[in-house]
């Protein structure tokens, strides 16, 4: 799979400017308020353990 | 005509003149669903309970005249991969086997406003990786054409409920040509708009920057209308775009009278097989018949699609793909020791070998040290593809050509080789990357009986170009089939 990518290197790209997305489009700024209010129970509602209204991990350090 | 022979607009206007009620419909759907279903298995899942509480509801929106649209009571199935409220969104993964969503995506939205009937959620590859729909942890979907045939993917079962009328039309998504090449193998229309045409919120990613919603139809009217249903501007979709543009049932017009065709060569090299090389041509020179200018030009960088494709796209799918970590929603490993275990094991377990063979090959490109020579000389590749169909529509309303090299393969004949399987994208997924529209219509059917699609592309927000010549093309061979009886 590699070597087939590696065909990309045939091509001559020198002074190119990579293309991350193909509109012309500025970053789109909202008005900073909030909308989506506290929505616990949906965001907890799939978690797969949960305890006192969090998410519960394994212990992360000792 | 019964009713499940009925095109979506159709069914629509039965409705809406009281010859059908939606219950009806939803019947004829669910038993169709419940004769088909064993065979062709095109949904993940669905309900018949919820199906007809939603048919008496909006029953009851229609006779008090507050749903009047074309699309009001008509029965559709969702890919897997868009989220609905309080119905099961697995992405044919196991790691997302109970995942139960509370909010709905934004297209879907649009559909329901519209008064659709949401029977259920179309099977597909995992995550919208594969060409074949084989890659779903719920068990492969047949094609109705032949069942020993794949249906295509990665919105497979998408294609496969439009075509065995288990839906009167289903929302698919195109990341490399998902909705486009299903069509194609199942014989039905599928189109992907522009980039930034319909909201990606509520569609669980795979390639961001690639990937986009579309509807696979019966037809190119069904096609317009469910398209100028879903094409709405979305501040929850920062690449979302305000388009003015979007009445695409003004383009369903029967004329093809001076419309520029360029027919790239470089499409109708190796590999190609001959019977849908001489469908699209066939369907080309129809084209030409009916007043429209057409001509073969080399388009170039044909072949470094696939590989900038599968680069970017494996890149974006890598980071997607973190959030699934056994925490916040989705399946958790049973045992485990500390975090760490506890991430990998859910991770080797939840997903499947082909989304696992695209992390670690876009975890690798976007690696330190090898970030240059592939994810960056990638991105370069995308610049200098979108120069070149730029320069071909220059010239060009429309690049016509085949959808893919074959017909529907045969089940189980893609997964061993998984770069032959992605050598089959070859002539969709450079729309992707250069963000244009792209539709498929049936064109023919081969010696093995099964259906063969024709591809046409057009600038980026030209999509009523598009539809205008493949409603125009659909004529043509409707006119074809009534002469020859």
């Amino acid at each position: 799979m590699l070597d087939y990518i590696d065909q990309l290197g045939e091509l001559d790209t020198d002074g190119v400017e990579p293309m991350s997305h193909v509109h012309p489009l500025c970053n789109r700024f909202r008005e900073d308020v909030v909308t989506n209010g506290d929505d616990r129970e949906h965001i907890l509602a799939n978690a797969p353990e949960e305890k006192d209204g969090t998410f519960v991990v394994p212990r992360t350090f000792d | 005509m019964g009713i499940l022979d009925c095109t979506a607009v159709e069914l629509g206007k039965k409705i809406q003149a009281g010859e059908v009620s939606v219950r009806e419909a939803v019947e004829a759907v669910i038993e169709q669903i419940e004769q088909t279903e064993g065979t062709y298995h095109c949904y993940i899942t669905w309900d018949k309970e919820g199906a007809l509480r939603q048919a008496d509801l909006i029953q009851k929106k229609i006779d008090a005249k507050e749903l009047t649209g074309p699309l009001a009571g008509v029965p559709v199935a969702i890919k897997d991969n868009m989220t609905t409220e309080g119905m099961l969104t697995t992405c044919a993964s196991k790691i997302l086997g109970n995942f139960v969503p509370t909010y709905t995506a934004e297209a879907v939205r649009h559909l329901q406003e519209a008064g659709v009937v949401i029977i259920g959620k179309a099977n597909m590859d995992e995550f919208a990786m594969g060409s074949t729909t084989e890659t779903s942890a719920y068990g492969a979907t047949k094609n109705p054409w032949n069942p020993e045939h794949v249906p295509g993917g990665s919105s497979g079962g998408s294609a496969a409920a439009v075509a065995a009328k288990e839906c009167f039309f289903a929302l698919g998504s195109d990341t490399g040509g998902s909705i486009r090449q299903p069509a194609a193998f199942c014989g039905v229309v599928g189109l992907k708009p522009t980039y930034g045409t319909v909201s990606r919120y509520g569609l669980i990613a795979y390639g961001s920057s690639l990937d986009q919603i579309g509807p696979l139809c019966k037809d190119v009217t069904d096609t317009a209308v469910v398209l100028e249903t879903i094409a709405k501007a979305d501040e929850k979709d920062s690449t979302s775009i305000l388009r003015n543009d979007t009445n695409f049932t003004e383009a369903l017009i029967e004329d093809v009278a001076g419309i520029k065709i360029g027919i790239p060569r470089d499409y109708f090299g190796e590999g190609l097989d001959p019977e849908v090389s001489a469908a699209v041509k066939k369907a080309a020179e129809e084209l030409r018949e009916r007043g429209a200018i057409v001509e073969e030009f080399d388009l170039s960088l044909v072949d470094y699609a696939i590989p900038a494709y599968y680069t970017i796209a494996d890149a974006e799918a890598s980071s997607n793909l973190e959030r699934f970590d056994g925490i916040k929603y989705g399946y958790r490993t049973a045992e485990y020791e500390g975090l760490h275990n506890m991430y990998k094991k859910t991770r080797s377990e939840g997903f499947g070998e082909e989304v696992k063979r695209r992390i670690m090959l876009g975890s690798f490109v976007l690696s330190s040290g090898y970030y240059d020579a592939y994810y960056l000389k990638a991105l370069k590749v995308k610049a200098l593809i979108k120069q070149a169909f730029d320069d071909a529509f220059e010239k060009y309303d429309i690049i016509l050509g085949p959808v893919a090299p074959t017909t529907a393969p045969k089940l189980g004949a893609s997964l061993s080789d998984p770069l032959k399987m992605y050598l089959g994208d070859i002539y969709t997924i450079s729309v992707n990357l250069a963000g244009l529209p792209g539709i498929s219509v049936p064109c023919g059917v081969d010696s093995k009986g099964l259906p063969i699609g024709l591809q046409m592309i057009a600038d980026c927000f030209n999509e009523n170009v598009l539809i205008q010549a493949a409603y125009t093309y659909e004529k043509i061979r409707e006119q074809l089939q009534e002469r020859q009886g």
